[in-house]
């Protein structure tokens, strides 16, 4: 409770501080406020749980979700001193837009009740769907957010009507209680129960961009600014995702809805890898990359394990680390080179940045699932979930994809590493920059080492 | 808990959903088949009295009055919420008051955010 109330407030003060121009207070003040969220988060202060009669729950794996998305706003908001220093109009807002996006994080990472799952969904979205169009003047950025938009609200009626299908059925919107109807083996072939879920699971899959409700992603991600197109693929994702998780563990999943579910895995896996082959535009190569890791994700949860949650988190964490890493590389080497975002803006990284080359491809290999990297460990992981549940095929398959994936980083590294052969404008890394890319680049090494475990 | 509806209970949305589809359907294919096909520029035009149209749709137009009819429904919403616990006041006791006036703070606190912004300053 305390830590939505700071949050909240903390968002409404930098609204106050835009509207009297103290632009260079705006990311410390967030910052702090978020740092004093990951505090009261921490230390369990005013922790009241239950919450508000009872549908927000603050237990063990909401709080970890709750401080790992703190955690990667703060470096998205240290990225954000040097992203938004050129933009002259309503830096303000989307400082406190992202604050208010991560609230309703916060409100899906730890509902125990349905009402509150739409509610946390609209208020994660309906920010977002503003910072997508962030970039006034860009038409593709107000491309990015219509469609966003109207997907998502698309989306939103799916959910709603599940929500409300499985209400009808199941005759409570407590998830508890929802549990308990769907364990009674009478209720398996309940049709109504079984739309609800099907629809709801919909509606949910659109916010993790999985196959086949990932359209909007790779024309969202490309057109968004890229600190959001990052907070989008890290804080936004693993919020739905721990949303999704939570959903699906405290219900007994009829078996209809597990085919359906390891279907989507398999084609999230397949379109997520072999389109990313042909990308060329670095924020397009990401959102395909980003529709591949939702395949693993979704993996890691099929089987039902008690562990999935575990491995979510510890795949999440991994996840957030490297993408926010090179989201703030692009930005630099697409600022060096007049706005491009072909993946030839690499070339000569490494000549001219040598750590900066060493942290992207340290990242690079994370996402690509190399050993020694804190990516490898967590795909590891879920192929051992995905064995234990007893999909072998689906495993094989996966693990087939994670190997084509590694060449589309791999071409990333290669132009990271390759000779320039002209001269271009050199890259400039603020050294705020360089403190959150030097955290990433060896969080990725050093979570390989650190086996997360939820409380 | 017991289930309180079945599948059956939901006849009468699909009954509904058939009626309202099947309206819509009937009307506009009468209107297609019955009605006359005339053509003229007159006829052609958006509204047929009041100010004359000027140029076509696709130019950038001032979304003030959109604005305002924004804040106004959001503020209008928010006044509701006063209703309830006026009625209740006594009940809610010194707990309600003081929760109130966090409330009504944050809405004037959105007020001043707006009118500092010049949402309100036509011209």
């Amino acid at each position: 409770m305390s830590a939505l109330v700071l949050l909240s407030v903390v968002g409404v003060v930098l609204l106050y501080l835009g509207l009297f121009g103290r632009r260079t207070a705006l990311a410390a003040t967030g910052v702090a406020g978020l740092l004093g969220t990951i505090a009261l988060i921490a230390t369990g202060w005013h922790l009241e749980s239950p919450l508000f009669a009872g549908i927000v729950r603050f237990d063990g794996p909401a709080r970890a979700y709750t401080l790992l998305m703190a955690g990667a706003t703060v470096l998205l908001f240290l990225f954000g001193v040097d992203y938004y220093a050129r933009m002259q109009r309503n830096v303000a807002e989307q400082y406190a837009l992202m604050l208010f996006s991560l609230v309703g994080g916060i409100l899906i990472v730890s509902f125990s009740n349905l009402v509150m799952l739409f509610l946390g969904i609209e208020i994660l979205s309906i920010p977002l769907y503003i910072l997508a169009g962030g970039k006034r003047d860009s038409f593709r950025s107000g491309e990015a957010a219509f469609k966003y938009f109207v997907q998502g609200s698309f989306a939103s009626g799916f959910l709603l009507m599940g929500l409300a299908l499985v209400y009808g059925a199941t005759g409570s919107f407590d998830l508890a209680a929802i549990g308990t109807w769907s364990a009674d083996a009478a209720h398996g072939h309940d049709t109504v129960f079984l739309l609800g879920l099907l629809l709801t699971l919909a509606g949910l899959a659109f916010k993790l961009a999985a196959v086949p409700f990932h359209f909007w992603s790779p024309d969202v991600y490309e057109g968004s600014p890229t600190l959001i197109t990052a907070f989008m693929s890290t804080v936004v994702k693993t919020a739905a995702f721990a949303a999704f998780h939570r959903f699906i563990a405290a219900l007994h999943l009829p078996d209809a809805v597990g085919t359906m579910l390891l279907t989507m895995t398999v084609l999230t896996l397949f379109l997520g890898n072999v389109v990313a082959l042909r990308q060329t535009q670095f924020k397009r190569l990401m959102a395909y990359s980003s529709i591949a890791h939702t395949g693993f994700l979704l993996l890691a949860l099929v089987g039902g394990d008690p562990r999935s949650g575990d491995v979510l988190f510890y795949y999440l964490a991994a996840y957030t680390l490297a993408t926010v890493g090179l989201f703030i590389i692009l930005t630099l080497a697409k600022r060096a080179a007049q706005g491009e975002e072909h993946i030839r803006i690499f070339r000569g990284l490494f000549r001219e940045r040598p750590w900066v080359a060493v942290a992207a491809l340290l990242m690079l290999l994370s996402l690509a699932g190399i050993p020694f990297t804190a990516g490898f460990v967590a795909k590891y992981r879920v192929f051992m979930l995905g064995l234990a549940g007893g999909h072998v095929l689906i495993t094989f398959f996966a693990v087939a994809m994670a190997l084509l994936g590694i060449y589309y980083y791999a071409l990333v590294v290669r132009e990271a590493f390759a000779p320039r052969e002209q001269e271009g404008g050199t890259l400039a890394v603020a050294p705020l920059n360089w403190l959150v890319i030097t955290l990433c680049g060896v969080g990725v090494v050093a979570l390989a080492v650190w086996p997360v475990a939820l409380p | 808990m017991e289930p309180i509806s079945t599948p059956h209970d939901y006849l009468p949305v699909l009954v509904q959903a058939a009626i309202a589809v099947g309206f819509v359907g009937f009307a506009l294919s009468a209107a297609a088949f019955l009605g006359p096909r005339l053509h003229g520029r007159k006829k052609e035009e958006s509204f047929e009295c009041g100010i004359e149209q000027q140029g076509d749709a696709r130019r950038p137009f001032s979304v003030k009055y959109l604005l305002i009819a924004i804040l106004f429904v959001l503020f209008d919403v928010e006044v509701i919420f006063l209703y309830p616990w006026a009625v209740n006041f006594k009940a809610l006791g010194a707990v309600g008051f003081v929760e109130m006036v966090v409330f009504v703070g944050f809405v004037l606190a959105g007020l001043y955010y707006v009118l500092r912004k010049g949402v309100m300053r036509i011209e």
